[in-house]
């Protein structure tokens, strides 16, 4: 196990490296001076360039990269240019928001998705498994910031019972922390919970076939023990692939939900400081992002072995 | 659904497909769901009660009528007009992107899955795509070509290749270890005539029913690209843009932001459930929907 | 807090599936309490000298002030000099200090600040220029500050006073700082607290602060200024939506930019006061004299006086605009309406022959505008739908801010460039049009006759002449088409109805302002 972590950590490498190759690069296409951003549509060239040169821009790309990558190797990603921090700072300060609104939507795919297929496969074609298949299609067809539009209509409009835009930090009140989150996470949850039941609908109805269900089954095992005990356990596989997948998709998603609703997460920071052709805080933040994306996915490797003792890493 | 299970024993496309579809009750409800945006796209010019960029000063805000089936938006332009012409490019769109998904996709999964000495970097390079945050490439990559159709076409493909590419190199891997095709190797037969004859035929199948979800996620997409500002410019409206522009006046004029993002979730929803149908038909064990 | 607790408790009723209660108000108090003030942009920087952005000086001028600045109606006023007197040569200006003025560290302010806060100015900041003719900055005692000139500037003090990008006084050690990179210490009457990039920024009361008793209450940025809040916590929410239904919840309590949609509707409600910022705002766009077909002065003056600004200001301000032909606003003492005939003809057909004339033949007009600013962007849409009425053949190019910025250089890469000036024609006319001036910006082709009359304009004598030079210059750029001026918008704000002593001003102020029960 140790060997495979191992040699799955220095596959990552070249993938990030990659990565950040590939961000770097496609930032030098995209046209836009953050000094001409910085000094304002009044600055004259001579002011701009002044902004520039004080900011290091002026120097070739190639050499700023370098000296990136040279910082990069000493764990410091520079300092941001427009937000008076260090990239470092500004991706600590963001992270535990994108964790939060991910995590609760996790939490809502998970305790959503999962009785809702393991319902709808206990009796195919019933109603409850019309329903769960309809509301599970439309969940993957909506458009989340549309969603998210069109919730901030009926809770800002019809009744007020939920912020509709805004983040409170934890600490400073738990109670309008979870209310903020609230109607992110739905927006940002209904395509995983869409997803995550239609597959264990899907792989709970293939284990409900299988021959040792039904000779349980047969054998006059109460349906709920069988469902409980054999049924449910083999579900667990796909269903942390997919968990594993939606916590990805989740930090994606949070780009456009952070915007919509004004959440400062990571998502928001990384939209902005494209925007703002905020070169430090794109590249440090995108690597966060992807490095995140990867581990996660080592990570749901690791619990297939868990959770299923024929998998091994290890070679023999 | 994992790549793997992709790969297992795909059924190649063939004769009688189009009756065991028409019966399939999925497969037409998406049809029919689709079929409508399809007409709409298809015949916008006719549908049409005004031309979409057409600017009523004096009737701004209208609601419903004779006159403005679905009233006018803040220019005082028709909304019924804008959302068929709407989905003319919204769908055009989704389309091209399923197009050079499917080829450059298909490309690099073969060559990745065929060779195996171009797999490990042709992957690392997918890998590296997959692992940034979908919209954030899109968005660079639409701000680095400057906004149009064609660009918006651009950021989605090279978005949504990896996922592509990495279907078609699981089948190939499954299906170049296959008997007859090792066989056929063994006889000296060409590459090419391997990867015509018996990879790609077998590859069709799930890359079909990728790629129809890929065109629902490639709608979605392109309104999310046009949401923030880097979708195809004005005056030739997209679905995304008319939701852009009615995000202003949600409260005041909901129908502004709503019909449009209607129009986009009844597209994808016909997708999806196409895709499903197609799923059980082409390719029953993938199938996640009805037994 | 009272409020938090309030909030609380609203929460867990609402948590219990009791329908929503309206959050208990704090008790009773005029001193007191965390305004919330919420804006749109994040500001890029909060150093004063590193930005003309009105999202640093929102916040930068609550914390920093300036020797002089500009009143209620843009005249000069005194803030941190008790005194100044300028030299019968014209070339010296002494200014006399404030004695007893605290930063915020502790430190009383002396000469010494003022001379490395202009030094640093001189050397760094954006508008440095206005500097330039400096020949020597002199701290002969602690309380006394002197500006030797090598030339004489007659509109110094104006342009000292501007707060475009304001000369803000700051600690001395802070003088070899470079731009975005100073500790966020000033004299003014708010304290920085903390800045969550994208988040909020907060402020709090400084209690070293001695208002200015030369004045009765708030003039312009100086005045006398007491700080009735605890603290600010300025909001940046870029979703209009978002801000008003903030407001409308009572979360937030001052919104400087609400849409005019819903100001409409928020009208007649008793819990919100609404209130216009007049003159926020002059829209237009630049016009490129090097790039076909607007190398033609026929095609530009056909596109000028084709242009309906009526339909063009609504559908961009929805309703919220006034039109006038000056680059100035009403009021200002700059304020002239030379060129008025050439504002607003609104006559196609009479476009189109002229048009004819020109021998247009389909060339393409590009226009570029920009996603980020949606005013551009409507007005952008409506003149293009405009002068494909008279024939042309338009493109639009729509592109993030920056790119658009990037793109403006590009004298082959448009014809019409969407624009808005905030600032710059509030603190007068030497900055606000300096753009069409050579070597300026959009300049690609010179006009020596625009030229000529903007050295004039700086060089006069008295405030007459340069208002007279500047009613020239404003009809030569009518003429020319240099820029095409659409209206001014005005700006919605809205304040909860217990936010008492808010007065809209190009920038808000949180002094003197209380939040009532």
């Amino acid at each position: 196990m140790g060997e495979f972590v191992l040699r799955r950590l220095l596959a990552a490498i070249p993938v990030l490296l990659i990565v950040t190759l590939i961000s770097a690069s496609i930032m030098q296409l995209v046209p836009g001076d953050p000094a001409a951003i910085i000094a304002g549509q009044g600055a004259t060239d001579a002011e701009v360039a002044q902004v520039r040169s004080q900011l290091g821009l002026d120097r070739p790309f190639v050499v700023r990269l370098g000296e990136w990558y040279v910082g990069l190797a000493q764990g410091d990603l520079g300092f941001s240019l427009t937000l008076n921090r260090t990239v470092g700072q500004a991706i600590l300060e963001r992270v535990p928001v994108t964790l939060a609104l991910s995590g609760v939507a996790l939490l809502l795919t998970v305790l959503i998705g999962v009785p809702a297929g393991v319902l709808a496969a206990l009796r195919p074609n019933s109603w409850v498994d019309q329903l769960v298949l309809t509301m599970a299609l439309i969940g993957v067809s909506v458009p989340n910031f549309w969603l998210s539009l069109m919730l901030i209509v009926l809770f800002g409009v019809i009744v007020d019972w939920l912020p509709t835009g805004g983040y409170v930090p934890f600490m400073e009140d738990p109670v309008e922390w979870a209310r903020s989150l609230v109607l992110p996470s739905i927006s940002l949850a209904l395509l995983q919970i869409g997803l995550l039941a239609r597959i264990t609908r899907a792989t709970m109805l293939e284990v409900l076939r299988n021959d040792y269900v039904r000779t349980a089954r047969a054998k006059g095992l109460p349906r709920t023990m069988v469902v409980g005990k054999h049924a449910l356990k083999n579900v667990m596989i796909p269903v942390v692939t997919v968990i594993g997948i939606s916590f990805g998709l989740l930090l994606s998603g949070s780009v456009v939900i952070e915007t919509v609703y004004s959440i400062p997460g990571m998502g928001r920071l990384l939209a902005t400081a494209i925007f703002s052709r905020d070169y430090p805080v794109i590249q440090g933040g995108l690597l966060v992002t992807a490095a995140t994306l990867v581990l996660l996915n080592l990570v749901v490797d690791l619990l297939y072995a868990v959770l299923d003792p024929r998998v091994t890493y290890d070679r023999r | 659904m994992t790549a793997a299970d992709a790969a297992a024993a795909p059924r190649p496309v063939g004769r009688g497909l189009v009756r065991r579809l028409l019966r399939h009750r999925l497969f037409v409800t998406g049809s029919v769901l689709f079929g409508l945006m399809l007409v709409l796209a298809l015949f916008a010019d006719l549908l049409q009660v005004a031309a979409p960029e057409r600017m009523h000063y004096r009737f701004r805000f209208e609601g419903p009528s004779w006159r403005f089936p679905l009233g006018t938006d803040n220019y005082g332009r028709d909304l019924w007009s804008r959302l068929a012409h709407g989905a003319r490019l919204s769908l055009a769109i989704g389309f091209a992107v399923v197009v050079v998904t499917g080829i450059a996709g298909t490309t690099i999964g073969l060559l990745a899955g065929y060779f195996r000495r171009l797999d490990e970097p042709l992957m690392r390079v997918m890998d590296a795509l997959m692992a940034f945050p979908a919209i954030l490439l899109a968005i660079a990559i639409a701000a680095a070509l400057g906004p149009s159709a064609v660009n918006a076409v651009i950021a989605l493909s090279v978005v949504y290749t990896p996922r592509t590419a990495r279907i078609v190199r699981s089948t190939v891997l499954v299906v170049r270890e296959m008997e007859y095709v090792q066989a056929a190797l063994a006889f000296g037969a060409r590459h090419r005539w391997i990867i015509l004859r018996h990879v790609l035929p077998n590859s069709l199948a799930p890359l079909i029913v990728q790629l129809t979800f890929i065109f629902a996620y490639a709608v979605l997409a392109e309104s999310i690209l046009s949401f923030l500002g880097v979708g195809p410019p004005p005056p030739t409206p997209t679905w995304g843009n008319m939701i852009a522009e009615g995000k202003d006046y949600l409260r005041e004029a909901p129908l502004l932001a709503l019909f449009p993002g209607l129009a986009v979730m009844i597209t994808a929803l016909g997708l999806n459930i196409l895709g499903d149908g197609l799923r059980d038909v082409l390719d029953p064990r993938l199938r996640v929907q009805h037994d | 807090m009272n409020r938090g607790f309030g909030r609380i408790a609203a929460a867990s009723a609402a948590a219990l599936g009791i329908l929503a209660l309206v959050a208990a108000p704090a008790a009773a108090q005029k001193r007191g309490g965390t305004l919330v003030f919420v804006q749109e942009a994040p500001p890029p920087t909060l150093d004063p000298y590193f930005s003309t952005s009105v999202s640093t000086r929102n916040v930068a001028m609550n914390i920093f002030e300036t020797l002089l600045t500009r009143d209620e109606n843009n005249g000069l006023i005194k803030e941190l000099a008790e005194d100044y007197q300028v030299g019968p040569d014209g070339l010296t200006y002494t200014f006399q200090l404030r004695k007893g003025v605290k930063f915020h560290n502790g430190k009383e302010m002396t000469s010494a600040d003022v001379k490395a806060s202009f030094e640093r100015y001189k050397r760094m900041a954006l508008p440095k220029v206005t500097l330039a003719p400096v020949a020597a900055f002199e701290a002969p005692d602690p309380h006394t500050f002197v500006i030797k000139l090598s030339k004489k500037v007659p509109v110094f003090l104006e342009e000292i006073s501007a707060f475009v990008s304001p000369i803000a006084i700051m600690p001395a050690e802070q003088g070899a700082r470079d731009g975005g990179k100073i500790d966020i210490v000033g004299t003014g009457p708010f304290e920085f607290v903390e800045w969550v990039a994208d988040s909020h920024l907060k402020l709090k009361r400084f209690e070293g602060y001695r208002p200015d008793t030369r004045y009765k209450g708030t003039d312009g940025f100086a005045g006398r200024k007491d700080v009735l809040v605890d603290m600010v916590d300025i909001r940046l929410v870029k979703e209009p939506g978002t801000r008003v239904a903030g407001l409308e919840s009572g979360q937030f309590h001052i919104v400087e930019d609400i849409p005019t949609e819903s100001a409409k509707r928020l009208e007649g409600r008793k819990d919100i006061v609404l209130y216009d910022l007049k003159n926020w705002w002059l829209h237009a766009a630049w016009v490129n004299h090097a790039r076909p077909p607007t190398d033609n002065l026929k095609v530009r003056r056909a596109m000028q006086i084709a242009l309906d600004m009526e339909a063009i200001m609504e559908i961009s301000s929805d309703g919220s605009y006034s039109l006038q032909p000056g680059l100035q606003y009403p009021g200002n003492p700059y304020y002239v309406t030379d060129g008025k005939d050439l504002y607003n003809v609104a006559d196609p057909d009479k476009a189109k022959a002229l048009l004819k004339e020109a021998g247009y033949k389909g060339e393409e007009f590009v226009i570029i505008t920009n996603s980020s600013y949606q005013s551009m962007y409507k007005a952008a849409q409506v003149v293009a739908e405009q002068l494909k009425a008279i024939g042309m053949k338009v493109r639009i190019d729509v592109f993030d801010w920056a790119t658009a910025m990037a793109r403006r250089k590009n004298k082959d890469a448009w014809n019409l460039w969407f624009t808005g000036q905030g600032t710059g024609p509030s603190v007068g006319p030497f900055t606000a049009l300096k753009d069409v001036v050579s070597p300026q910006l959009n300049q690609f082709v010179a006009d020596p006759t625009l030229d000529k009359l903007f050295q004039e304009m700086i060089s006069g004598e008295t405030q007459d002449a340069r208002k007279a030079t500047f009613g020239k210059f404003q009809a030569r750029v009518y003429d020319q088409v240099h820029f095409l001026k659409f209206g001014d918008f005005q700006r919605k704000q809205a304040t909860r109805a217990n936010v008492k002593g808010y007065k809209p001003y190009r920038i808000p102020r949180f002094w003197n302002v209380s939040l009532e029960d």
